[in-house]
């Protein structure tokens, strides 16, 4: 398990020294973040092709009927997958997940939007494996700054990743119990926390995940003295603060409002 | 002016976490609130249930959150509020 990601020209992760271009990935996830294209006409998000050890084609595109279409050949097998979405509010940008098991053959490709809560799935059927080389080739592929630009952020996974809800606060933010504060890594199913009602409520799950530091994931760190604040707290930017107050009432008409990070 | 809330500089991964409660409520972190884990009704989603980061916990145990009345600001509405407070 781990992943192995790039970011607009800069090579910033961990590198994954068991990817070769010679091997099969037979489990793994492909993860990329890119602002949505116009709907009028196909575009190509990403297209690699190797011609070592097989040729093999990776293609993903992006197709009128807001749809997506995913392509990967290799050798004499092609795989191919669609997966259509619609979209409820304005966003500029999407963040698409592939899962795929090339033993069981089936597979999972979901779209999310980092604004919203809105998810779509398709589920796949007939996967299979992703030669190493393509990978390797995909990831190089946004080094290059005109990429970089359409896709700002691929990652890939070894074995499969958990889609949407996901994590977004750092492992230090101290979490209010009813005598102390604790840090939410410390923190466990069954604890108590204080709920801004003032009530004891108990904690029914910790989740964790761990994600390249890139796109809808990079961290932002809120200073201290801004929003009452007594500490400094990073999070990533889909995480939502409650707001109250009079200037919260005054400007929006209500007691008080969502703000994402 | 310096802005409430900077890119945080990081290479690699980062782990993340979250909470998870009952009802749909805060929890108040260092005198700010904070939106806990937002499930919605993804229990009922039989078919893509397996698939989230919620299938460690048994199905049944899970709560149903209800949108908050709450309204959702857009980036520019929360920089302009930001700044308002400070000022």
């Amino acid at each position: 398990m781990g992943w192995l990601a790039y970011r607009g020209g800069r090579d910033t992760a961990a590198a994954h020294a068991s990817i070769t271009p010679e091997i099969m990935i037979e489990t793994a996830a492909l993860v990329l973040e890119a602002p949505l294209p116009s709907n009028r006409r196909a575009a190509t998000l990403l297209e690699v092709a190797s011609l070592h050890p097989e040729p093999s084609l990776l293609r993903i595109q992006s197709i009128p009927d807001e749809e997506f279409s995913i392509l990967i050949s290799s050798g004499a097998s092609v795989f191919h997958a669609l997966i259509s979405h619609t979209l409820q509010s304005r966003t500029d940008s999407f963040r698409l997940t592939l899962n795929w098991n090339s033993t069981s053959g089936d597979g999972f490709l979901s779209i999310k939007y980092p604004d919203d809560d809105a998810l779509f799935t398709h589920d796949l059927a007939g996967c299979i494996p992703m030669p190493g080389a393509l990978i390797l080739e995909a990831l190089a592929e946004t080094r290059s700054a005109e990429v970089a630009q359409n896709l700002p952020y691929i990652g890939f996974h070894q074995g499969p990743i958990h889609v949407a809800p996901s994590s977004t606060l750092d492992y230090h933010t101290p979490v209010l119990k009813p005598l102390c504060y604790r840090k939410i890594g410390m923190m466990k199913p069954g604890d108590t926390a204080i709920s801004t009602g003032g009530d004891i409520v108990p904690v029914l799950g910790v989740f964790k995940n761990t994600t390249p530091a890139f796109g809808s994931f990079a961290p932002v760190r809120l200073r201290a003295p801004y929003f009452v604040l007594q500490s400094d707290l990073v999070m990533a930017g889909a995480q939502r603060l409650i707001f109250g107050g009079s200037n919260a009432e005054y400007t929006f008409g209500c007691d008080e409002v969502l703000i994402p990070a | 002016m310096a802005p409430p809330a900077i890119a945080q500089p990081a290479t690699g991964t980062m782990t993340y976490f979250q909470l998870l409660f009952s009802e749909n409520e805060e929890f108040i972190a260092s005198e700010l609130c904070l939106e806990i884990l937002f499930i919605g009704r993804l229990r009922r989603r039989k078919d893509i249930f397996q698939r989230t980061s919620l299938s460690t916990l048994p199905h049944n145990f899970l709560p149903e959150h209800t949108a908050s009345a709450t309204q959702i600001l857009r980036p520019y509405e929360a920089i302009t509020l930001a700044a308002m407070r400070a000022a």
